[in-house]
């Protein structure tokens, strides 16, 4: 077995595990499923490791090598995202195994498609083919659709075909996008293609019909009304495989193919265009989480604001001004703290209708008393989102912001505070009602432990991610389209 | 010669505009989904024109046969709920407008592309044809699309079979769990029954020879696969018992088994070697056994698909599960 055999593991894993666990039933499903979830996680973790000691891996799946066959790559970014989908993906794992019935259907059905989708989600992070990359976010979309259906509610029901259309949208967009591409330039390799690609009309139709097919998956405002309601109505691990990993890897595929396939490309209008749409997601997302009265619709909107300043990237990392790499390493960040602080906040949701019945917000009262460590989970993560340090949240839109002072557009800087503003008055407005005292007879209620537990490890990862910033932009800086800022304390200060 | 081929394919687009303007016009939906079906049979034809028998084969089972099946069971399925509800319009939930924009959109900008391509006389791009017919004798196989299929792209096959299985599981997840109350009595007819008896076996047959003459010619899992779909959503409409439910362990292996299959195939191969990376000297024969695997995969989504439709999963209501 070749050294770089390693990297096909991430892939291989959940989708052997997840087609055995459909074939057997009974009791070792969830055993399997376990040891699937496990091994696929320590197979990314490694894959990240040996990117961060050495090098970019590369494995030519078939032996062909580009441009015939297909190579899976594993660079910095590749590898940053294998380990955030490794560590989300095993916390939700475990508290999947007592999140439903044991031996009921939606348990037996649970386990395959989540080790599948999974498995795409991986795929999609390596691959290093624009053909393939549409394949894998198929696997994931096809995934995502009937886990929201599995909630078994006429609203899940109705949420997941509306999500099963727009995400067809989406994909058959891109799909033309590659098309296009492959007819003008001859090649999918993403590498080829980089230094293939000449700017004329084709590329240009080419990347909006890609770029639009991904804004509508990853819901970016104004695409995103079908994000609220099809998060917000899934079985808890599910909204939170869908808000932590799925949105965030439709973004992955924007920057993977913005910054490695057409680096060639004067894009500064289209970025500006896309920060645009960045800033009213973040604007109008935290203004409607502000007014929900339900916690899961609360936090999907609060997904919907934060995917905004992910997509600050494009008008703020500009190769051409010096420092504004900042932006990507932000972004980055950000997106990998919100993926963990936002699935803590969907797990703990799910705890909080598991024991009270329900989720509105505003018959939560004294849930601190009741539930002390659920609401310490969910305020850890509250604060990763309103971006308060030590948090990776805070990190990410520090580095957001003073990207947006280095390269003089002020305006980003305006929206990324307000929307940091807007995310503290929505956390705040559920901790109030948390941290009433509950009436006097209110009866002691009981957290499902494991549960519990997952999700405060992920609550703590989450806000101290701000410490861990230079191993993760070590990792990040191997083979980094843009030049990082070395990571130093100072490199923070304005 | 070149007139005559010229003349057909002028009647043959014409053709095709006027179809699918009609299926979409339509009002009633019976009468779009037949001329849906004319269609997809003339776009068959299309792509025999332009030298893609593979895609032929694959439009002509898949995207004229099973998807006009598919909806047709559909409808029968919708008709009944409308007899049913006083109110019989049917919601909407994206909004026919939203992807009626985009659909227009995709359709100017070929348009444009095409006509640049016309105008300026663009060279377009080969693509990877010349690279593929080069390895050829590497792959194991002289049918250039299993070649790519299997050998050359097998990983992205392999996850196709994957989306596949996914598709199937979506059906469960929201077929299996409903309860109807009127299980359809279908009438049998002794002209149906004959025809079953005598096209089951010619179906089988057929589609292993298409998996067995995919390494040269035309063929291979997917037309295969689709005809065994094909031939299970005739025995299900004859009123066969087919099992279907994921309780059965046979289902869940022949859904199953060419994603796994194809995995351990993928792994066999690997100790000295990449993924999926065969052996010269056996290639044919892996590719061959993943291929019937697959085969009976396929036609097992397919035919489960068509169940989901036709609402044959839900559980009769005085034994509901759990």
């Amino acid at each position: 077995m070749t050294q770089s055999s390693i990297l096909i593991w991430p892939v291989l894993l959940p989708l052997i595990f997840g087609t055995v666990v459909f074939l057997i039933r009974g009791r070792s499903v969830l055993l399997l499923s376990l040891a699937g979830a496990i091994g696929t996680a320590l197979a990314s973790f490694r894959v990240s490791h040996a990117v961060h000691q050495s090098f970019t891996l590369v494995h030519e799946v078939g032996g062909w090598g580009a441009p015939l066959g297909i190579v899976l790559r594993a660079d910095g970014l590749a590898a940053v995202m294998l380990g955030l989908s490794g560590l989300v993906g095993l916390v939700i794992s475990v508290y999947s195994l007592t999140y439903f019935k044991s031996g009921s259907r939606k348990q037996q059905l649970f386990w395959p498609i989540w080790l599948l989708l999974w498995g795409g989600l991986n795929g999609l992070f390596i691959s290093g083919d624009i053909f393939n990359l549409y394949v894998t976010l198929e696997l994931v979309s096809l995934g995502a659709i009937p886990l929201i259906a599995l909630a078994g509610t006429r609203d899940a029901i109705k949420a997941s075909l509306r999500y099963l259309l727009l995400a067809l949208l989406g994909s058959m967009s891109y799909l033309f996008g590659v098309g296009l591409l492959y007819m003008r330039f001859g090649v999918l390799d993403l590498a080829m293609l980089g230094n293939a690609i000449t700017p004329d009309l084709t590329a240009y139709a080419a990347i909006a019909l890609m770029i639009g097919g991904l804004i509508i998956k990853s819901a970016l405002f104004p695409m995103h009304f079908w994000l609220p309601p099809a998060h917000s109505s899934a079985p808890a691990p599910v909204s939170a495989a869908l808000s932590g990993l799925v949105v965030t890897a439709s973004f992955y595929m924007v920057a993977r193919l913005w910054f490695y396939a057409f680096p060639a490309l004067d894009l500064a209008k289209l970025g500006q265009l896309i920060g645009l749409l960045g800033c009213g997601a973040i604007l109008w997302g935290g203004w409607q989480a502000m007014r929900q009265e339900r916690l899961k619709m609360l936090v999907a909107y609060s997904t919907v604001s934060q995917i905004g300043y992910l997509f600050l990237v494009f008008p703020l990392c500009n190769t051409a001004v010096e420092g504004s790499g900042i932006a990507w390493s932000g972004s980055i960040l950000f997106a990998v703290s919100h993926a963990i602080a936002k699935s803590g906040a969907f797990l703990a949701a799910g705890i909080f209708i598991n024991v009270y019945g329900h989720d509105r917000i505003s018959e939560l009262r004294g849930a601190g008393r009741q539930l002390p460590m659920v609401t310490f989970a969910f305020a850890l993560a509250g604060v990763n989102l309103m971006g308060l340090p030590p948090s990776g949240g805070f990190v990410g839109k520090w580095m957001l912001l003073k990207a947006a002072f280095i390269t003089g557009q002020w305006g980003y800087g305006v929206v990324i505070v307000c929307g940091g503003l807007l995310a503290f008055c929505y956390i705040f407005r559920v901790l109030e009602q948390f941290m009433t005292t509950p009436d006097e007879n209110a009866p002691q209620l009981k957290a499902p432990v494991v549960m519990t537990y997952s999700v405060l490890s992920l609550a703590v990862v989450a806000v101290s991610l701000g410490f861990f910033t230079p191993v993760l932009l070590g990792v990040l800086g191997v083979d980094s389209p843009v030049s990082l800022v070395s990571f130093a304390p100072e490199a923070l200060l304005p | 010669m070149m007139l005559d081929g010229l003349s057909f394919d002028l009647v043959l687009s014409i053709a095709l505009i006027a179809l699918a303007t009609a299926a979409l016009r339509a009002r009633d939906l019976f009468k779009g989904i037949v001329i849906f079906m004319l269609f997809g049979l003339l776009v068959a034809i299309a792509w025999v024109r332009v030298h893609a028998p593979d895609l032929a084969l694959a439009e002509a089972a898949i995207g004229s046969g099973i998807t006009g099946a598919l909806f047709l069971g559909a409808l029968s399925r919708i008709e009944r709920k409308k007899q049913r509800a006083a109110s019989g319009r049917l919601e909407n939930p994206v909004g026919g407008s939203t992807a009626g924009a985009w659909a227009v959109l995709l359709t100017l900008v070929l348009t444009g592309q095409l006509a640049l391509a016309v105008w300026r006389g663009w060279g377009y791009s080969d693509g990877l044809a010349g690279d593929v017919l080069s390895r050829m004798d590497e792959s194991g196989v002289s049918n250039p699309v299993t070649a790519v299929i299997l050998n050359f792209r097998a990983y992205d096959t392999l996850l196709e079979i994957g989306v596949l299985l996914l598709a199937v599981l979506g059906v469960y997840v929201v077929g299996e769990g409903q309860t109807v109350r009127d299980r359809r009595s279908t009438r049998r007819s002794e002209v149906l029954e004959t025809f079953v008896h005598l096209l089951t076996p010619a179906v089988v047959l057929t589609a292993g020879y298409l998996v067995w003459v995919g390494y040269k010619e035309p063929g291979g899992a997917f037309q295969a696969g689709a005809l065994l779909g094909g031939a299970g959503v005739v025995l299900l409409l004859s009123g066969r018992e087919l099992p279907l439910h994921s309780a059965r362990a046979v289902v869940r292996i022949a859904l199953g088994g060419g994603l796994l299959a194809f995995l351990l195939a993928g792994l066999a191969v690997m100790q000295d070697r990449a993924f999926l990376e065969y052996p010269r000297a056996s290639a044919k024969y892996i590719m061959l056994m993943i291929e019937l695997a697959c085969t009976v995969s396929i036609g097992a989504v397919l035919t489960i698909l068509f169940a989901g439709c036709a609402n044959l999963l839900a559980t009769p209501s005085e034994e509901e599960g759990s």
